[in-house]
This record gives structure tokens, sequence and C-alpha cells, in this order.
């Protein structure tokens, strides 16, 4: 692109910038490695209600994850600290509860690899627009790690009134956060601001005769002994009153505040606990024989060796790995939540429909789709790791769920 | 140097004007420049303000790279321009015979040289004020997935930047047209200059521990101490102020020394 | 012109005629020359001490659920130490002004708020409750007090500097105090400002970054607040020193005039 072309496209998002709407974009999803993406966290069953709200209302965000048993070494783990969060752009909701296999979590915690955990985050909406919402974990040391995003949209609420948080204190004040003690704060610093600039003024405004100049010639000539002559017996009264003044105003602020607020406690923080729960695998044995990854043709192919040593025969339904979902749509069931990103619907085949109860057999998983171009997947052939892990899920004739995760080495082909 | 020159540069009758409109005309380059330079800087707030959040969170996006990249490519582009024409010509129209100017003249140099010093400080405000904590609070909030972030590709690739865009040619201006600084060099300026500048390769630093060894978006964090650092080369700026005063103290005496009026 | 050029040092010694400072046309020479300085002098004061504090740290200013008793009173003074001096001594050796600290605090506050306002309330749209500025002023009126008073750089570091740490949290109480009630929230005390961190959701700053509270059992309950404030105190006498002695080498060895190399 030559720069008159740039210059001209510049000039036209110029004129383009009043019709853009507050859509914002989804974020960091792509970011990371390929790699890294498949062997750190598998979210999964990510259900977002309602997806349409006013300012006001209670969205809720329920699924699970599961931290993988493939996570990089290199990369510090859920098995020191971390934080289940929303990827929101800023606060356009308020968090107002978010637990994990029912633990609050107010705090940091910590997890086990290859365990379940079921998430629930509770929001509200505070800023209508149109809003990405992802869970996700801030892994201390690791950075962020992002689940599945849904579309919300929020519309403006339908009075007017202005936006209100309301808690109550353990005294029994009703306290609305949104401006929460403000007006005090803005008193302090305009009291502060108008002395410290009254000083300022003293001392460079008010001399009628100059400052700078005529000080620094002063000193120049009459040598360092004398320079002290220029602080004025007036300016040491100034400034004796000012000190003075200062004092008195920090003391009497320091007990003003101590006899309105006599009930104050420390920050408080700390890390809570939260036990995993196992994983339902179904009697389901899975080992990854090996793996290959097409570059041209979009596609992960698994070739595997399982044993079914349940009674009921399992079908092979879905594969899922760095948020793709891979369904496999012979098997029923596999449902996708209304308005759901990055689904391939028809992704995955499975060189075998059923696995009778007892047997034993190899299973060639393909995983296929344009999505693994579009989510930057193609970059794993330049990962310094080349390893893959996903979690693959599959029903018994019930109709009940299990999943188990799998990985491996993978080898690129077809160069 | 002709009459007509140093009477046009005329300090002392500058100074004289009395009113609004002198004050105005004397300080001409701030009010010109700064009207600029706040224009600069509302404009890129409102565009930052409008298109972070809509679609800059996603480097992948190709509105990214319409909106963002290109904005980034315009601003090298300026700012080498700036720069590079700047110096240059400063350097080639520069003062050769130092003996040829008045002290009207000389003094009315030290003048310009600070009206181009006080615009210079305003975008230093609008830095301080609208640009430094925006890059904490985007951060702070969205996932990082590139380097060139929307507050990034407005903080480290203009605003700060074009401190040093104008200061370079300003350095040469200085030392080519003020007699006291005339064949030598400005220690204290220099060090302003290469501090300001030198937070620029720190940025390559900054990316380059974000992204193999510092996840967390802590702002106060060690791997942005080298910005601190760099910040410090402001400390040279009242030996720098001290050495215009010296000769400005000079200069005054003589043109005031007709004034024979004792206060 | 018959005078001489200014000598490469600085501190060479420069004489002036001083009955030039009477008169009229040299005095307005002399305030327009006040008007410029002060102005260029404190925008980048304010741009320098925004680039220390806030990167050294900001983050305990920028969210009220950072401000703790341990490490904010700490880390602040220290960080303003090393700007505050940088600057009192060149200022206090060339021109006998006691006015740097308060400049500096004066002018953070001022740039903080444009600051909070339009980038954590307008751009991230935080409420200005959770991330207003902490205030340092009156610990900078102090500390320049102290200057004018004494007329001395080393009262100054050993009084000033201590004044300002020791009584940086008394000064931010009254604006504090209101965010450290407790509420009890899903089970769990929280203060009000621990509860404002965890409703407004900040997605890259989770909560096990805050930087706040480390202690071991050995906390002899209440005592926390005045053993920060003491140690700090005595942390910002060594680096007001330090950074003093800085800035004098600066003034006394940089400041000059190299001869270009030929």
């Amino acid at each position: 692109m030559n720069l008159g072309t740039k210059f001209l496209k510049l000039i036209s998002v110029l004129a383009l910038l009043v019709l853009v709407s507050g859509d914002a974009m989804a974020h960091g999803e792509r970011a990371q490695l390929a790699s890294m993406r498949m062997r750190t966290v598998h979210w999964f069953d990510i259900k977002v209600e309602p997806q349409n709200a006013k300012v006001g209302d209670t969205i809720v965000m329920t699924g699970k994850f599961i931290p993988s048993k493939f996570w990089p070494e290199q990369l510090p783990s859920v098995d020191d600290t971390f934080f289940l969060n929303v990827g929101l752009p800023g606060p356009k909701f308020i968090r107002v509860n978010s637990e994990i296999n029912g633990v609050p979590m107010i705090r940091s915690t910590a997890a086990e690899k290859g365990k379940l955990y079921e998430f629930k985050v509770v929001v509200r909406a505070r800023v209508a627009g149109r809003y990405h919402m992802h869970p996700l974990l801030n892994v201390k040391d690791a950075g962020t790690l992002v689940g599945k995003g849904t579309w919300i949209d929020v519309d403006e609420s339908d009075s007017d009134a202005p936006y209100v948080n309301e808690v109550t204190t353990m005294q029994g004040d009703v306290i609305d956060l949104e401006n929460y003690a403000l007006g005090n704060v803005y008193f302090w610093h305009v009291v502060w601001i108008i002395l410290g600039v009254a000083y300022l003024v003293y001392w460079l405004i008010l001399p009628k005769k100059g400052v700078f100049i005529p000080r620094y010639m002063f000193i120049a000539e009459s040598g360092i002994d004398k320079a002290n002559s220029l602080v004025t017996k007036k300016d040491f009264m100034v400034s004796g009153v000012f000190f003075t003044v200062t004092l008195a105003i920090i003391l009497t602020g320091y007990l003003w505040a101590e006899s309105k607020y006599p009930v104050t406690i420390p920050l408080q923080t700390g890390k809570v606990e939260v036990v995993g729960y196992e994983v339902p695998t179904g009697g389901l044995e899975i080992a990854v024989e090996n793996a290959t990854y097409e570059l041209t043709g979009r596609n992960l192919s698994m070739r595997t060796r399982m044993k079914n040593t349940s009674a009921s025969p399992i079908r092979i339904a879905e594969f899922i790995t760095a948020n793709i979902r891979f369904i496999n749509d012979k098997v029923p069931g596999t449902g996708m939540v209304a308005g759901e990103e990055m689904v391939s619907k028809d992704g995955l085949s499975v060189s075998v429909d059923v696995i009778a109860p007892g047997q034993e057999v190899d299973v060639l998983l393909k995983a296929e789709d344009a999505l693994w171009e579009k989510y930057r997947m193609t970059g794993l052939i330049y990962d310094p790791d080349s390893r893959f892990a996903g979690m693959l899920f599959y029903y018994d004739a019930q109709g009940n769920r299990y999943q188990q995760e799998v990985g491996g080495a993978v080898l690129p082909s077809n160069f | 140097m002709s009459q007509a020159r140093t009477a046009y540069y005329s300090e002392a009758n500058l100074v004289n004007d009395s009113g609004a409109a002198g004050h105005f005309r004397r300080n001409r380059i701030f009010y010109v420049g700064g009207a600029v330079a706040l224009a600069i800087a509302i404009a890129l707030r409102i565009y930052q303000q409008t298109m972070s959040f809509s679609v800059g969170t996603d480097y992948y996006e190709p509105e990214f790279q319409t909106y963002w990249m290109s904005l980034l490519y315009i601003e090298v582009v300026v700012l080498s321009a700036i720069g590079i024409i700047g110096s240059v010509y400063v350097w080639f129209t520069r003062e050769t015979d130092a003996a040829s100017i008045s002290p009207q003249l000389e003094l009315s140099r030290y003048f310009k040289l600070l009206g181009v010093l006080s615009v210079i400080g305003l975008w230093a405000v609008t830095v301080a004020a609208l640009a430094i904590e925006s890059d904490a609070s985007w951060h702070q909030v969205t996932i990082r997935d590139t380097d060139f972030t929307p507050t990034h590709i407005v903080i480290f690739y203009f605003a700060i930047p074009l401190l040093t865009a104008i200061l370079i040619p300003t350095f040469i201006w200085t030392h080519t047209r003020i007699p006291a600084f005339m064949n030598r060099v400005s220690l204290p300026f220099l060090a302003v200059v290469c501090g300001i500048f030198m937070i620029m390769p720190n940025y390559g630093f900054n990316e380059w521990g974000h992204t193999f060894f510092y996840a967390e978006e802590l702002f106060s964090a060690p791997i942005h101490y080298g910005f601190v650092v760099m910040g410090w080369s402001l400390f040279f700026l009242v030996p720098l102020a001290i050495q215009i005063i010296q000769r400005m103290a000079q200069l005054i005496a003589e043109v005031s020394k007709d004034d024979t009026a004792v206060a | 012109m018959s005078v001489e050029l200014p000598a490469d040092k600085i501190t060479d010694v420069q004489r002036f005629d001083l009955s030039v400072l009477t008169r009229p046309s040299a005095q307005k020479f002399y305030k327009r020359f006040d008007g410029i300085i002060i102005f260029v002098l404190f925008a980048f004061i304010a741009l320098g001490i925004m680039l220390q504090y806030s990167l050294t740290a900001g983050d305990w200013d920028y969210w009220v659920d950072w401000r703790d008793r341990r490490w904010w009173p700490l880390v602040t003074p220290i960080t303003f130490m090393i700007f505050i001096g940088g600057f009192m001594y060149p200022v206090w050796r060339a021109f006998r002004l006691p006015v740097i600290a308060t400049a500096v605090t004066t002018l953070l506050a001022l740039s903080s708020w444009v600051s909070r306002y339009y980038n954590f309330h307008l751009f991230a749209d935080f409420p200005m409750s959770f991330v207003f500025p902490s205030t340092y002023i009156a610990l900078g009126i102090l500390m320049d007090c102290v200057l004018a008073m004494t007329r001395s750089m080393i009262m100054t570091t050993i009084v000033g500097a201590f004044l300002f740490a020791g009584l940086l949290w008394p000064v931010n109480w009254p604006l504090l105090a209101a965010y450290k009630v407790p509420v009890e929230y899903n089970g769990l005390l929280l203060s009000v400002s621990d509860l404002m961190g965890y409703e407004y959701v900040r997605t890259t700053t989770p909560e096990y970054l805050r930087i706040i509270e480390e202690s071991t059992l050995r906390t002899f309950g209440g005592s926390v607040t005045p053993l920060t404030a003491v140690f700090a105190a005595f942390a910002s006498i060594l680096v007001f020193a330090l950074a003093t002695m800085a800035s004098s080498a600066i003034y006394n060895y940089a400041g000059r005039y190299t001869r270009r190399i030929a």
C-alpha cells in the first residue's frame, strides 16, 4: 500500500468515525500460541443468559473448565494461583457474584490439573452497548486464559434515573458505590490544591520585580555565603504560617475522619480453596498413538486406541480444543447454544461409529474445518513445543455424556 | 546584519507593547504552536476514545489494520518528516558569523527558544495528563494481543517521540543561532534530548519483556522502570535553565542600559 | 558586545551589576522570563512526576482497593523523594526558592485529576469513587516550609523528608476512611474498597495482583500503620539524601558546556 492510499484511507476513516457503532470486537483469543491455547484450560458448556438485556438487568454466565494435564512446562499454571474473571472491555457490567464449584470467588484460588470445575458468574449490566463476554482465568505469572465469548446486547434502561449500585454496610448504612464518599474526596482535594497553589503564587508570582533571573544574579554576584539572605524574615513568617496551618488541617481532618468512621478494617486478601470434581470418563480408555496436522487440509488427525470398559455402547460425539468445538453430526444431542461461535457443526469424523462394551479398537479421529485457519491454529508448526491437547466428549446408550482429555505430540504433514 | 533586521527582532520594542495585543505578539510562537499542539492532542484523544474499544481490541481483525495500523504508519511518517526535515533545514540555514548578532537579536532568539520550549512543554502536559495513564487504564482492563495496542500507538509512537522530533531540531537551532551555544555543546540540553529520545529504545525492551517473561499488567512493575530512569533526564532542565539565564541576564542588562529611570 | 560569554561551567564565578535589577525595563524582561520558565519547568515537572509516579507507585493510586497500610505508604514517599530531590537541590542552589516539593505534589494532583477523569472514568468507565487520586500536597508544603524556615538542605532531608512520609497516612485518611468501612458480602468480610474492586470488573487486573497487606503472623495488631510510617520516613530520608547528592553531581559536573570534538 503506498502512502497516498494510506492517507486517503485515514481520511475516510475519520469521515466514518461517526458511523461506527459501539460494537466491541473479540479480544485476545487469537493472540496466544496455538499450542498454548490447546494445552492450558479446556472450557466447555459455556452459557450466557439472557443475551439481550437492559441496564440494571442481571446476566448469568455458567460453564465448566478443566485445566489441562498437558500444561506447558515453561508456563506457570493454575496450581499456584489464579483468579476467575470476566473478559469485558472495562466495567460495563458489575460483578455481583462468582463461584467455582459453589465456592465464592471474590479472592484468588488454585486448581488441580485434570480436575473438573464448574463456574458461575453473575453480572449486572451497567453501561449500554454490545459486548463480547468471556469467562477467563488470570493465571499468576502466565497471563489471561480466555474462554469462548458470547455477544450480549445491553440497551438503555427504561428509566432516566442514573445508575445506582447500592450496598448496605455492616453498620447498616446504605451507600451507592457509584459515587460513595466522593464529595468528601473533592472537598479535601480542593482544600489542598488551593493551599498548594497559594504557596506557589506567594513565591513565584507575587514578587513584582521578577524571580528567577534576579535571584540568580544576586546569588552569583554576592556569593553562596550571602545567598540565604534572599529568604527574608517575611518569607520565614509566611512559611511558618503555611507550616502551622497545614499541620492543623491535617490533624483536624484526621480526627474528623476517626470520629466519622470509627470502625474500619484493613483491605482483605488471601486465597480461598476449592476442590475439583473428578472428570466422568465413563469407562472409556483412550490412548493417543499419534497425531498429525495437515497444513493444507486444515485438519488434525488423531490415531487412537480405545477400549470400552463400561457396560454400555459408546459413541464419540465431540472434540474441543482451544475453545473450538468440532462436532460429530452423526451423534444426536450435541447441541449448540444460541449465537454460539467457534463451532464446526460437522467438523469431527470418527472412523468407528459405536464402540461396543468390552471392545478394544483403533479409532481415527479427524477434526477438520476452516476454523483452524480463522483462529490462527495454523501457527501450530511455529510453536517451540509441538504438542496438542483437547477434550473428547462421548455418550453412552442412555444419553449420558462423558469426557476426557486427550493429547500428545503432533506432527505436521503435507508441506 | 542589517539595521532593519535588528529593529524587526528587537525585543526591547516588543516588550514595551502594552496590553493583550502586545502579550500575544510577544508570545506568538507559544500561542500559535500551542494551539496546533492542543488541536492535535484533542483530535488524537477523540480518536482514541472512539476507536479503542470499538475496533482496537483485536489485532487480528481487519478493522484493526485499517483504523489503527494505518494511524501508526502515518505517525511514523509524520514524525520522521518533522525530525529530519526540521534538523536538516535548521542546519543548512545556520548562522556563520556569531559576531554579527546584536544583543537585541540574541535576546529575541532566547525568547524564541523559550517559546518553542513552552510549546513542547504544552505537549508534555498533554502527555502527562492524557496519554500516560490511558495506557494503564487500557491495559488493565483489556487483553493484550499485540505490541501495537491502541494506546501504545498513541503514546509510544506519537506522543513521546514528538517531543524528540521537535527537541532535536531545537537543539540544533540553539547551537547554530545562539552565541553562547555556538562552538560548544550544552551538556544539560544534550542530556534532556538524549534522555527523552532513549525512552524509544526502551519500548523494545518493554515489548520484549511483556512478550516473553512478564505476563501481568502491573503498571508499577520493574519492567517499566526504564521509562522512569529516562524520565530522570529532566533533572538536567534546571542546569539548562541556568545556562540560559546566565546569558539572558547579561543581555537584559545590555539591552536595558539606556533605561536610566531608577525604580 | 563587550561582555564575555558565560564560562563553560555554570558553577564558575560570574559577576553581575546588581543595579540592573532596579531598571523598570529590565524588570519587565524578568517578569516575562518568569512566566515562561515557570510554565516550561512546571510542564516538564508534570510529565516527569507522572512518569515517575505512575510507573513506580501508580497502581496503588489508581484503585482504592490498593491503598493498604503497608505498601502504599512506603512506596509512595520513596518515589516522590527521588523526584523531589532531583529538582529541589538545583532550584535551591541557584535561586533559593523552596517551592519544588509543593510544585511536584500540586502538579501531580492536577494532572492526576485530569487523567483519572478522562482515562479511567470516561475512557474505561470506572466510577470516580473507585479511581480518585490520593493527595500529597500537604506533605509537599510541609517539606518546602521546612526548607524555607531552616534554609538548610540537611534539615530538610532529616525533618522534611521524615514529615513527608510520616504524615502520608493521616493526610489521606479523611479521603480514605470511608472506603475502609466493613461490609458483608456472600459470607465474606470485605471493606467497601475490596467490594468495589470485585464489582467493577478489571479484566487484566486480577485480585492476586494487588501488592497489599503481605505479612507474617508477627504483625502486632494495630501497630501496622505507625510502624510503616516510621519506616517509610527513615527510608525517605535516605532516598532523599541520595537523590539530592545525585542532583548536586548533575549540577556541579554536568552543568556545563563541552567543547566540540574536533
